[in-house]
């Protein structure tokens, strides 16, 4: 008889706790990293009645988690996998956008500024055409400053979420050790168990880790390049530091117990990972590829502009600031911050049609020898240089690579495995600035004007050949023809005469002024002059209504001064679009597929460990009629009794 | 596969955000027409699209340029034909005044029509342009043209012509320097002049302005005309050069040179030129390569020859044979303006074919950048209402998911 209440008991303390674990997964249906938890009943030891075996009632063998490690280690992987891509297409759209954006791309003020160039050509004269001009200019350069502004700003957003993602990572990684401590008190408690599998996915987010079970219960994590990140209840933190300048992008270090080592290499995968790519990849590209832009339409621009003559009768001045500049020159080379020796680098470009779209580390093999090595970053080629003895003299030091004349100011204070980063291009979008505000100092005239002789008799034409410099223009040159094939060249300021040389009618005679050696601009004469027939080459003084100059610089928009002169501004700019565009597009379909396989290892994950309610509501009702029909037993032994004590009453 | 109530709401919500997500797409090309929003969309596309709209731009900066290049050629041209009008008048003048029997006071109104008219002239060669510089200065467009200094009208301005780009390869002129269309006009009939020599002549012999028959033959030189008598009495003609010595006859002997016929042709070395009157021996005509004349020049010189003394007979030969140069001078002035006129209707229709082909690229890139970058409005509209209808369907079978729940029953 007590048997059979003790087997009443057992059963409505079993279904009891039956019930509380479903109430506690009904409960805990919607909480987050939460595992299903299942009970299994076992029956009580039997009794040996007689021969056989008597039940002794039912007892709750284990409430377990629903958990299957793999699943768990495989939606950590693919979500870093998804957090990398999703990051990374995030990032990039916004550039994708800005670029082809009518507001903010450069194409578009280029356009502008081409089209007024071709409109002060129509009318070189007009002071309002040259001020249209001006305002354009201005607009154009005002593009490629804030087209840098933008990609700076996103830059120290990008330094921001970096630093925003170790803050996190800290934080995740000390709660975990946290956790480990715990468990390794109080093995296998399922809250924490929970907590640290959900702590474990929320790191993956990050970067790509390994997890490594103990025995003590605890979990080992490392970064999947191998460094430690937690053992037991020690963890190393990571550390964030942006190089010199917030537009050098910054590094991450992970703490070593005795100092620090830099991982930032080692952090290709997950949001960091995206987040670094972003910003090598994408950001880095653009600013260095507008910056070639900027340097480029400078460079040619501005040539082209000191060959002409303005509206005051002067020598064309640098139209846009000057590239070269000493600041900016020093501003292309950065100190690693490490360096013993105290020697200055400066950058001047020299070939922007050279210059290549990379940045470059730049470091002293051996001193004593002048030897440095020079890495291009985009696609790690390396060169061995020796510091030249010139210029001047030492002490300075000079080397010439890609376009760029680098140059140390004191060769003496270079010390072995001092480094430098060169930055040739990045960032020179931020200083392009127009020099001239005057209308009238736009030199659109050639500061040549040829004439042919009012009493000319023959028929000889005379044009303009191309100009080379403006050493020459200030002196007035006279071609006096002795008869119909020869001819003096009479330098008529300074009151020297050269020739005869000898002349072909009816074809294109190239005369060189001064001469031959040193030649400043060259004249085209044809036709069939008469001796005695003269034509002269002058100073432009007052030709306010040439256009040869302002024409040569309209034909800029088509020259191809990039690259190696395979590449217009234009061409240069629609390549940044594409490969931006590109770049964003690759993102967005690995993200989408990335997106696929985590819902499927999500999906298989949570089939197995997540709540449902229906099963849930299914097993309640199974535990509640086994609860009744346990209490129902009770009542029978009961009345069981009630049947013993009326017989013996 | 065992599945969890997370799962159906999970996959229910990722089902209605997919479908939204490109609902939303659809919206956006249907506002703005576009297919590719930004270039991650489609990176080739964009490249092209942008290759595309430069190519575009570019052209439609050409055609802004033909623009203007035809307005400012078709001011010139109206200004040329106020030119072309005045010398056609004083065309008219100069053979007015060939009439012999004008008297003293008509010839001086003609000197003060013609004196009228050279101002005019002069006007139009410092015509402003809009923007009120000189038009016909070249380069140096500040200065006025033609100015008058002691009695000579002199160019102050040069030769530069300035150019237009109006295609990638082709730039066209759009002014012309006033030295080429006023000044540098070659005198008498263009190759050479025919005029008396230093004394003047006794007789009454008038000289045509002559022409070059046989370019050929033509050898340019100063020659001298005279006539002489030979040893019958009869007047010959003779010539000889400067530097090709004796012409007619070669042996400079007045026994061998033709005798002279009134209103016969002369001809040696490729030229040709009539002399009619009454020559007395040792008068002589001087004949000399062209020179490089201003057409204020030919005027003044109309000007000076109607208020010449022309009381004698031999007074009026002289001014006749003056006359029939200048009559040859004005018509070369003539032809050069004609010339140049033509020259710009040349131009203009070179600006005219440059702007078909620019209006033809730009529709050619136009229809490419169309294709390139917009969608087709039906195709998308349509697909946008399968969208709407496959949004409703997420959204009702999960609505009709979520009432399923065994909690209903129990």
């Amino acid at each position: 008889m007590p048997g059979i209440l003790n087997i009443a008991y057992s059963g409505l303390n079993a279904f009891q706790n039956a019930i509380s674990v479903t109430a506690n997964n009904i409960a805990n249906a919607n909480s987050r990293g939460y595992t299903r938890q299942s009970i299994i009943l076992q029956s009580h030891l039997t009794q040996k009645y007689g021969g056989s075996y008597l039940g002794n009632g039912v007892t709750v063998g284990s409430i377990y988690r629903n958990v299957d490690q793999f699943a768990n280690a495989q939606v950590r992987s693919m979500e870093t996998l998804k957090s990398q891509y999703d990051n990374f297409y995030q990032q990039a759209l916004q550039i994708d956008k800005l670029l082809s954006n009518d507001n903010s791309s450069i194409s578009v003020s280029l356009q502008s500024f081409f089209k007024a160039i071709g409109q002060v050509n129509d009318s070189p004269d007009s002071l309002t055409a040259r001020d249209v001009f001006i305002k354009q200019s201005q607009l154009l350069a005002g593009q490629f400053n804030s087209l840098q502004r933008q990609l700076d700003e996103y830059q120290s957003n990008n330094n921001l979420q970096l630093l925003e993602a170790v803050n996190q990572i800290n934080s995740i990684t000390a709660d975990l050790a946290a956790v480990n401590g715990q468990l390794m008190s109080t093995p296998n408690d399922p809250a924490l168990l929970d907590l640290r599998d959900e702590l474990l996915r929320q790191l993956a987010e990050f970067s790509e880790i390994t997890v490594a079970n103990q025995a003590d219960g605890s979990v080992s994590v490392g970064l999947a390049s191998g460094e430690m990140l937690i053992a037991g209840s020690d963890v190393r933190s990571l550390s964030i530091s942006s190089n010199l300048s917030n537009t050098t992008g910054t590094s991450i270090s992970l703490g070593t117990g005795a100092g620090t080592i830099d991982v930032t290499s080692r952090l290709t995968t997950g949001k960091l990972g995206a987040l670094f790519d972003y910003q090598n990849t994408v950001i880095t590209k653009a600013s260095q590829l507008i910056g070639q832009m900027a340097i480029g339409l400078s460079q040619t621009f501005n040539a082209q502009h000191q060959l002409g003559m303005d509206m005051n009768s002067n020598i064309g001045l640098n139209f846009f600031t000057d590239y070269n500049s000493t600041a900016l020159q020093l501003g292309r080379a950065v100190n690693s911050g490490k360096n013993t020796g105290t020697g200055v680098l400066s950058v001047n470009i020299s070939n922007i049609g050279q210059t290549q779209l990379s940045d470059y580390s730049l470091s002293v093999t051996n001193a004593a020898t002048n030897q440095l090595m020079v890495t291009r970053q985009s696609d790690g080629q390396t060169t061995v240089l020796t510091w030249s003895q010139n210029p001047p003299s030492p002490p300075a030091g000079q080397v010439v690579l890609d376009g760029m004349t680098i140059t140390v100011d004191d060769i003496s204070e270079l010390a072995d495995n001092d480094n430098f980063t060169l930055m040739p291009t990045r960032g020179a979008a931020r200083d392009l600035a127009i020099q001239i505000t005057d209308p009238k100092q736009v030199a659109l005239a050639s500061p040549v004007r040829i004439m042919s002789g009012t009493a000319n008799t023959g028929q000889g034409n005379i044009a303009l050949g191309a100009l080379l410099n403006t050493n020459g223009v200030n002196h007035q040159y006279s071609i006096d023809f002795i008869d119909s094939t020869h001819f003096n060249l009479v330098d008529v300021t300074g009151g020297t005469s050269t020739g005869p040389f000898p002349f072909t009618p009816n074809s294109k005679n190239t005369i060189q002024i001064p001469d031959n050696i040193n030649p400043s601009y060259s004249i085209v004469l044809s036709g069939a002059p008469n001796a005695g027939d003269q034509f002269s080459a002058q100073y432009n003084t007052g030709g306010i209504g040439d256009n040869t100059n302002g024409l040569l610089l309209g034909a800029l928009q088509q020259s191809k001064i990039l690259s190696g002169g395979n590449a217009t501004l234009f061409d240069t700019y629609s390549s940044l679009i594409s490969q931006v565009g590109s770049q964003t597009n690759q993102a967005k379909l690995r993200s989408d597929s990335a997106d696929v396989l985590y819902q499927q290892a999500v999906d298989f994950q949570e089939s197995k460990s997540k709540v449902n309610l229906d099963e849930e509501g299914v097993n309640l009702l199974r535990f509640q009629q086994a609860y009744e029909a346990a209490g129902k037993l009770l009542q029978v032994t009961s009345e069981i009794m009630n049947v013993l004590f009326d017989a013996m009453r | 596969m065992r599945i969890s109530t997370n799962q159906i709401y999970q996959r229910s919500i990722n089902n209605i955000m997919a479908q939204q997500e490109k609902l939303s797409r659809l919206d956006d090309q249907l506002s703005n027409n576009r297919r590719v929003q930004s270039p991650s969309d489609d990176p080739i596309a964009a490249a092209q699209i942008e290759l595309m709209s430069q190519r575009l731009k570019s052209s439609e900066v050409y055609n802004s340029n033909i623009q203007s290049a035809n307005s400012k050629l078709k001011f010139e041209e109206g200004v040329l034909t106020g030119v072309k009008t005045a010398l056609q008048r004083l065309r008219e003048i100069q053979v007015q005044a060939g009439n012999g029997a004008l008297s003293d006071s008509d010839r001086k109104t003609l000197a003060n029509e013609a004196q009228n008219l050279l101002n005019q002239l002069q006007d139009y060669a410092n015509f402003k342009d809009n923007d009120g510089y000189y038009m016909f200065s070249g380069g140096k467009s500040a200065s006025a043209a033609i100015s008058l200094i002691n009695g000579q009208y002199v160019y102050n301005g040069d030769s530069t012509q300035r150019l237009q780009q109006i295609t990638d390869s082709m730039q066209v002129a759009i002014n012309d320097p006033g030295d080429a269309i006023f000044m540098q006009i070659p005198d008498g009939n263009g190759v050479f002049t025919v005029q008396q020599t230093a004394t003047p002549n006794a007789g009454t012999a008038i000289a045509s302005s002559g022409s070059v028959i046989n370019p050929a033959a033509y050898i340019p030189d100063n020659y001298t005309l005279t006539f002489a008598l030979n040893s019958q009495g009869k007047t010959v003609v003779m010539v000889t050069g400067a530097t090709t010595g004796n012409v007619i006859p070669s042996t400079g002997l007045p026994d061998d040179a033709p005798v002279y016929q009134d209103g016969a042709s002369i001809t040696f070395n490729g030229m040709d030129i009539k002399i009619s009157g009454d020559p007395q021996p040792g008068d002589s005509f001087a004949i000399s390569p062209a020179q490089s004349s201003s057409m204020f020049a030919t005027v003044q010189q109309m000007i000076a020859a109607l208020t010449q003394s022309h009381l004698t007979p031999a007074d009026k030969a002289q001014v006749q044979t003056i006359n029939n140069q200048l009559l040859a001078q004005i018509d070369s002035a003539l032809n050069r303006v004609l010339d140049v006129q033509s020259d710009i209707g040349s131009r203009m229709n070179l600006l005219d074919s440059a702007e078909n082909a620019n209006d033809n690229l730009i529709e050619v890139s136009t229809e490419v950048l169309k294709q390139l970058r917009e969608i087709n409005p039906v195709v998308v509209a349509a697909e946008y209402n399968a969208q709407i209808y496959n949004l409703q369907i997420a959204q009702q079978s999960f609505s009709r998911l979520q009432g399923l729940s065994i909690f209903n029953f129990i």
